[in-house]
């Protein structure tokens, strides 16, 4: 059995535990990162994509809206090239009441929000495809974020500061000596076996599982699962962030996100955060609510649907939440040393993504008393190490890139433009799971889903040995099952008619079922 | 009223299965031409980023489209290929056209000043050491099929010429550019046939440019003035249900469709206008099926390689202009079934894709003089002049050999 | 513009069917949005590959059980000998055109796939041909570094795996002349195979790799319009059989096709439009008068004695699914058979289930004639045929061109015979 000694152990390798481990490790602490699966596969990869201006928050949640808008203006600071500069627009349609906007414009100034009002015209000018019967329209720093790109970005910075990242490696026992947490065994799923990790502290940053993990040091955290699911449409039908101004319900943002706007999200209860179901009627509803702010919508193509889980956290003081809304989207610490007399334990949940680093550097201020050491937070002002010239992503980046050299590479995903040497340089960082691929790429995330790089992809990866046949084979027929998840319930119109055509290459063409099963 | 498809919208429609690519005549020629799927449908999910008021386009890939439409065509999923390519060519250029487009963008401009001085600038035209020099400075090609004026105009001609008395319908002429100031005597040519077959031909003047070469060329607000201008010039006639018959294809097709379908303005006086325009062999065509087409016609042994535009063929009316020519005894007529001559409007001018537009013809030339031909025919001035060039054989309008075998020659 | 017949469609079922009409006397007009699937498939010819969880390898015979047993399927509605007919057609047609078919419908070869799998076909052209794995032997599999749609090491690991008394290994080049590109598109390889500076250089890098006895196989693109000279010339050079085999989209191979037959189309007198779409139609009682093409300024009407609808199923827009789970026929609102009820599951979780969405289509009686749900036919003068059919999974079971020529031919057949 292996063991491993360090001054913190994180536990969950979204946004939360990102930011942690990085914060920890620029503050000087050993610190060692256990993720069940790839970073950023639980909530953070499966979110919206929106950096908060806050203004969402702002007459339901005025703390929240607060802790956004500081929060966006630091992570424009320290993450530019993972934000696009897009801008964000709350906008009134014909379905929405009149009165919230007064609410709205008075509680962004509160917060400190910049809020600034355009004509109709204006908006419609700038967002053609919007209703042509909106009432009003108001500026916000929205921004859309690429939360797997930041997520990484914190993982090797931490890295470089002497940090262990250990993916693929799921908390199976905590620790626990008398009122003491001491660290925990990991297994690694990959290859099973066990790790013991042994720490002055423990992090659960596992957001929606916080209470699995704290239940595995006997205590009791109430997270609830709020899921959500969104919907990928083929292309950006607004170049801004749109919301619905009204109180916040489903389907009320539209946010685009690279080469894809994403509309989101319904808001239901799940009792188990990795089993639940994308139901027609929340697909149905998105389209809905996406057609009231842009007309056409529905006939538009859908891409994609997943879903999310919310970590929602529930104080033993609240009663029963019938409406999982009404929960407070700000973070919560808990403190277990002060509250439940155990050592060597905080957990840090619920918030949102836009606000990770804030509870990232309370969580580490926290462990800093605890453990008796003044170390300052440095990472409200230190960039990333990509982020250093400060320049925000544009969606041309890639066509430019390509422009400069039409002939030199081949690209093996053409709808998102990945060249092979992108690839090849991805097999190496990543190995050959091509899930993991595929988020760290975005290998078969465009319009074709998969029709035309996979096979590429699978041959390249055979063909650099990185992959026998037998593993290629199956890593195919695999990708092929995956995708079909998130496809098969958007199957009508122009992604089924890609679909098909799709059938017909592996089916038809390649004949993928009929591939020799064993070696 | 033809309901017409936003064309950024119609990306959603793109499989990636690359049939297009496989049809383009410039990607088939050239590295510099990444093809229409890519530049089209592909690049477009990347293009859309607003500057303040500018949508930014990172790809100059794009402005080695011809704007053939070969591509939209052959779409199984109608993706509006082509015209995304325009308009992407258009917020590339962003309205900074160097001077040389400026210039050969405005036929109506440079006949205007050239008709006045006709045997200089023609000499101008075809003096090797002259156009060598034009090459350097303005960056049209030397060998570039540049068309000679004719020294007087069409409008001049009309202005004389009386109109029947007596006549079943009444038909409006417009001429294009080209005929105006290049070749006057096919305008004389389509107003005696026309009144051959009973035809009061009215024709408007002061006909300017329908901007269709500023278009191609990412000129947008000029092309819309410039379309405008004629629309309104032709609207009352329309108004009073008169068909208009255009002897350019192109233009006829600018008229047509691409005013609102490139060039996003949809208004009521372009639709009055579009709904009756025609192209020439589409409207003698449909005379003929209706009984009203004469068939007096003279036999003419001629072997005659007929070569349909892809502007044409983007007219979607099939190609009339063989069902006419058929109907002349004793013409042969062979059709070519090579794609493109690769002239492009303005596109074949240019220094740097001269050679592309003469690549992409090579398939129609071979195939031109194969056919041992007296005359080649086809419905755009551009691609006759290009043809000629690329083959040495005069290529004539459909509508020329109908009048010779009319007899009105 | 009065026709005899009109097609509408331009994939392996409308080709088939205008140039059967036209066989049989008829003035005929093609009229088609685009290109149909005749880019987009293998090249071969399906008549059934795959039945009740078998490899088929007397298709005829199967296709006699498949028609027994599903009475829903397209061959259980059609005449057995329309598929035999429509095959003896077809392989008269390409040799005509000068891009000669072999293989029969009794028995099928055994092709391999770009990843190696080893895939049953009816028909293939002279081009395939030395790909079959049946006879076992040795094979080169010959890739170019810069072509991305082929790679050698996996379709010969995997045929060296599937097919037991085969010997399989694989050869990497770059494409002579290509040096500086990184990234060949089919069409643009496929043109240099028709060069013989490109078929010398080649010869001459290979040659030397190669072992006697072996047969080579290369991307499917072996030329365009020429791949029967393209071939010769090939083996000649190299002193070795040589074969294709189909990958992904654009299908050379399959563009082969289209264009053999829009010249025997164009030299027999048939009319063919490519590019815009039929988007009306005028019915009167039973009988359909005339289609509406949308051209640029406005719809231009075509009657004929007949139409034939070849327009595809939901891979194409013969058949339109909205967001809502509607589906209809999108000219004629023509009914349409397994269609799954409301609430009633459209997909199956597993990808390569039985998803019931699958099926739909429209079913016809043994003319081709539409029917409704009673079994009546729906318009006199309407076939129906290819893709829009109901009743089969062309690209699981590997019976797409059979049934599109079958249905095709049939029709016309049905059409000529009233006539006379």
């Amino acid at each position: 059995m292996n063991s491993i000694t360090t001054d913190l152990l994180v536990i969950g390798g979204g946004s939360t535990g990102a930011g942690i481990v990085r914060d920890a490790a620029l503050r000087g602490f050993k610190t060692v990162l256990a993720e069940r699966g790839d970073l950023a596969t639980g909530t953070t990869g499966r979110y919206h994509g929106l950096l908060h201006s806050g203004g969402r928050y702002v007459v339901k949640d005025p703390v929240s809206a607060k802790e956004c808008m500081e929060e966006n203006i630091i992570l424009r600071r320290i993450a530019a090239d993972c934000i696009e500069d897009t801008g964000g627009l709350f906008v009134e349609t014909e379905h929405d009441d009149p009165g919230y906007a007064a609410e709205f414009v008075a509680g962004c100034l509160k917060a400190g929000i910049t809020v600034e009002e355009w004509t109709v015209a204006q908006a419609l000018k700038r967002e053609p495809r919007l209703d042509p019967k909106l009432r009003r329209a108001f500026w916000v720093p929205d921004a859309a974020i690429d939360s797997w790109k930041t997520v990484w970005a914190n993982a090797r910075d931490a890295e470089r500061h002497g940090a262990k990242i250990l993916t693929y490696h799921k908390t199976i026992k905590l620790i626990r000596e008398g009122d003491a947490v001491k660290g925990a065994v990991l297994l690694n799923t990959r290859t099973g076996e066990e790790v013991t990790v042994l720490a002055d502290f423990t992090i659960n940053a596992s957001g929606a599982w916080a209470g699995q993990i704290a239940a595995l040091a006997g205590l009791k955290v109430t997270v609830l699962a709020g899921k959500g699911i969104m919907i990928a449409m083929n292309h950006r039908l607004t170049q801004m962030v749109v919301n619905r101004l009204k109180r916040p319900a489903d389907g009320d943002i539209l946010v685009p996100i690279r080469t894809v706007c994403v509309i989101g999200t319904t808001d239901v209860r799940v009792a188990d955060p990795d089993e639940w179901p994308i139901e027609e009627w929340e697909i149905q509803h998105m389209l809905d609510e996406g057609e009231k702010l842009v007309p056409g919508f529905r006939a538009a193509r859908a891409l994609r649907v997943w879903g999310g889980v919310r970590p929602l956290y529930q104080p033993p003081t609240l009663g029963a939440v019938s409406d999982t809304r009404d929960v407070s989207r700000t973070y919560t610490l808990l403190d277990h040393p002060q509250t439940d007399g155990v050592s060597g334990f905080l957990t840090m949940t619920g918030g949102k993504f836009t606000t990770y680093r804030q509870m990232a550097e309370v969580a580490l201020n926290a462990v800093c008393r605890h453990l008796n050491t003044e170390r300052a937070c440095t990472t409200a002002t230190q960039p990333m190490p990509d982020s250093g010239e400060q320049k925000y992503y544009w969606l041309g980046a890639r066509l430019a890139q390509r422009e400069k050299d039409l002939h030199g590479d081949q690209l093996i995903c053409e709808c998102e433009m990945i060249t092979r040497a992108r690839m090849l340089a991805a097999f190496q960082q990543r190995g050959t799971d091509l899930d993991d691929i595929r988020r760290t790429v975005r290998l078969g995330m465009g319009p074709c889903q998969g029709g035309f790089c996979i096979y590429r992809a699978i041959g390249l990866q055979h063909q650099s040995r990185l992959s026998n046949a037998p593993a290629a084979n199956a890593a195919l027929v695999h990708f092929l099952q995956e995708r079909w998840k998130g496809v098969q319930p958007l199957l009508w119109g122009d992604q089924l008619r890609q679909a098909r055509l799709d059938d017909w290459i592996f089916q038809g063409i390649l004949d993928v079922e009929h591939l020799p099963k064993e070696s | 009223m033809i309901e017409v498809e936003d064309v950024r919208l119609t990306l959603d429609h793109c499989v990636k299965c690359n049939i297009c690519t496989t049809a383009c005549p410039v990607a088939a020629v050239t590295p510099l031409f990444p093809g229409p799927k890519y530049v089209g449908p592909q690049a477009e999910r990347f293009r859309g980023e607003l500057a303040g008021d500018t949508v930014l386009s990172p790809d100059k890939s794009v402005d080695y489209c011809s704007g053939c439409g070969i591509c939209t065509q052959v779409c199984p999923q109608g993706v509006k290929i082509a015209e995304m390519n325009t308009q992407a060519r258009a917020a590339y250029i962003g309205g900074k056209l160097p001077l040389r487009n400026q210039l050969i963008a405005r036929p109506d401009l440079l006949g205007t000043v050239g008709t006045p001085f006709a045997p200089l600038a023609n000499f101008a035209l075809s003096f090797g050491p002259m156009r060598w020099m034009i090459e350097q400075v303005l960056g049209i090609h030397r060998a570039a099929p540049l068309p000679p004026f004719a020294g007087r105009t069409f409008q001049g001609w009309s202005r004389t010429h009386r109109a029947v008395p007596q006549a079943k319908r009444s038909v409006v002429y417009f001429h294009g550019c080209s005929t105006n100031y290049n070749e006057p005597s096919l305008g004389e040519l389509t107003v005696r046939v026309l009144e051959h077959n009973g035809c009061r031909v009215l024709i408007p003047p002061g006909q300017t440019c329908c901007g269709l070469p500023l278009q191609s060329n990412g000129d947008f607000a000029g092309a819309r003035a410039a379309a405008q201008k004629l629309i309104e010039l032709f609207r009352p006639y329309a108004e009073q249900g008169y068909d208009i018959v255009a002897t350019s294809t192109s233009c006829g097709l600018m008229l047509k469709r691409e005013y609102r379908e490139i060039l996003e303005q949809d208004t009521p006086d372009f639709r009055k206008v579009s709904a009756h325009m025609w192209d020439i062999c589409e409207y003698l065509a449909h005379l003929h099926a209706h009984g009203e087409l004469k068939t007096d016609f003279t036999p003419l042994a001629l072997t005659v390689p007929y070569h349909a535009p892809c502007q044409q063929k983007a007219h979607g009316i099939g190609k009339p202009a063989l069902d006419l020519l058929a109907l002349i005894p004793g013409l042969k007529v062979i059709e070519m079934t090579a794609d493109c001559c690769g002239i492009a409007g303005t596109y074949g001018l240019k220094k740097e894709k001269y050679q592309i537009a003469m690549d992409v013809g090579a398939r129609l030339f071979a195939d031109v003089k194969a056919s041992r031909p007296d005359v080649a025919a086809c419905d755009s001035e551009t691609c006759r002049w290009q043809i000629t060039h690329g083959t040495g054989v005069k290529a004539v309008h459909p509508v020329q050999l109908l009048a010779q075998a009319y007899g009105l020659v | 513009m009065t026709y005899d017949s009109i097609v509408i469609g331009a994939g392996y079922a409308g080709l088939m069917a205008a140039y059967a009409l036209m066989r049989g006397g008829h003035k005929v007009l093609l009229l088609a949005k685009g290109y149909g699937r005749t880019h987009l498939a293998s090249g071969g010819v399906d008549v059934l590959g795959y039945w009740n969880g078998e490899r088929v390898g007397r298709p005829m015979e199967a296709v006699a059980r498949l028609s027994a047993a599903e009475a829903g399927h397209p061959y259980a509605r059609l005449p057995a000998e329309s598929l035999r007919s429509a095959a003896t057609l077809f392989l008269g047609a390409m040799a005509e055109a000068g891009y000669p078919f072999a293989g029969s419908v009794n028995e099928n070869l055994l092709l391999p796939t770009a990843v190696g799998a080893a895939r049953p076909v009816a028909l293939a052209p002279q081009t395939m041909l030395a790909g079959d794995l049946r006879p076992g032997g040795a094979v080169v599999i010959l890739g170019f570094n810069n072509f991305k749609d082929f790679y050698p090491d996996l379709i010969a690991a995997n045929l060296q795996t599937a097919v037991t008394h085969l010997k399989a290994r694989s050869v990497s080049l770059v494409a002579p002349g290509f040096e500086n590109d990184a990234d060949l598109a089919p069409l643009k390889l496929a043109r240099a195979f028709e060069q013989t500076w490109f078929r010398k250089q080649l010869a001459e890098q290979l040659k030397p790799k190669l072992k006697g006895g072996e047969r080579v196989g290369f991307p499917a693109l072996l030329g365009v319009d020429a791949a029967a000279e393209v071939l010769a010339d090939l083996q000649a050079r190299l002193g070795s059989a040589v074969f294709e085999i189909p990958t992904l989209p654009p299908s050379i191979p399959g563009i082969r096709i289209a264009h053999a037959f829009e010249k025997l189309l164009r030299q027999g007198g048939a009319r063919v439009q490519i590019g815009h779409p039929v988007v009306e139609v005028k019915v009167t009682g039973k009988r359909v008068e005339s289609v509406a093409v949308k051209s640029a300024a406005r719809l231009l009407h075509y009657r004929a004695g007949t139409f034939v609808l070849a327009t595809g199923g939901l891979a194409a827009h013969g058949l339109e699914a909205d967001s809502h789970g509607a589906v209809r026929e999108a000219l004629f609102a023509l009914p349409l058979a397994n269609v799954p009820a409301a609430g009633q599951r459209r997909f199956e979780p597993a990808y390569f289930g039985a998803h019931p969405f699958n099926k739909i289509g429209v079913h016809t009686d043994s003319d081709l004639r539409p029917l409704d749900a009673a079994g009546r036919p729906v318009l006199e003068n309407l076939r129906v045929c290819g893709a829009l059919l109901a009743g089969a999974e062309p690209w699981k079971e590997k019976s797409g061109e059979g049934i599109s020529f079958a249905s095709a031919y049939q029709a016309a057949q049905s059409i000529v015979k009233r006539a006379a």
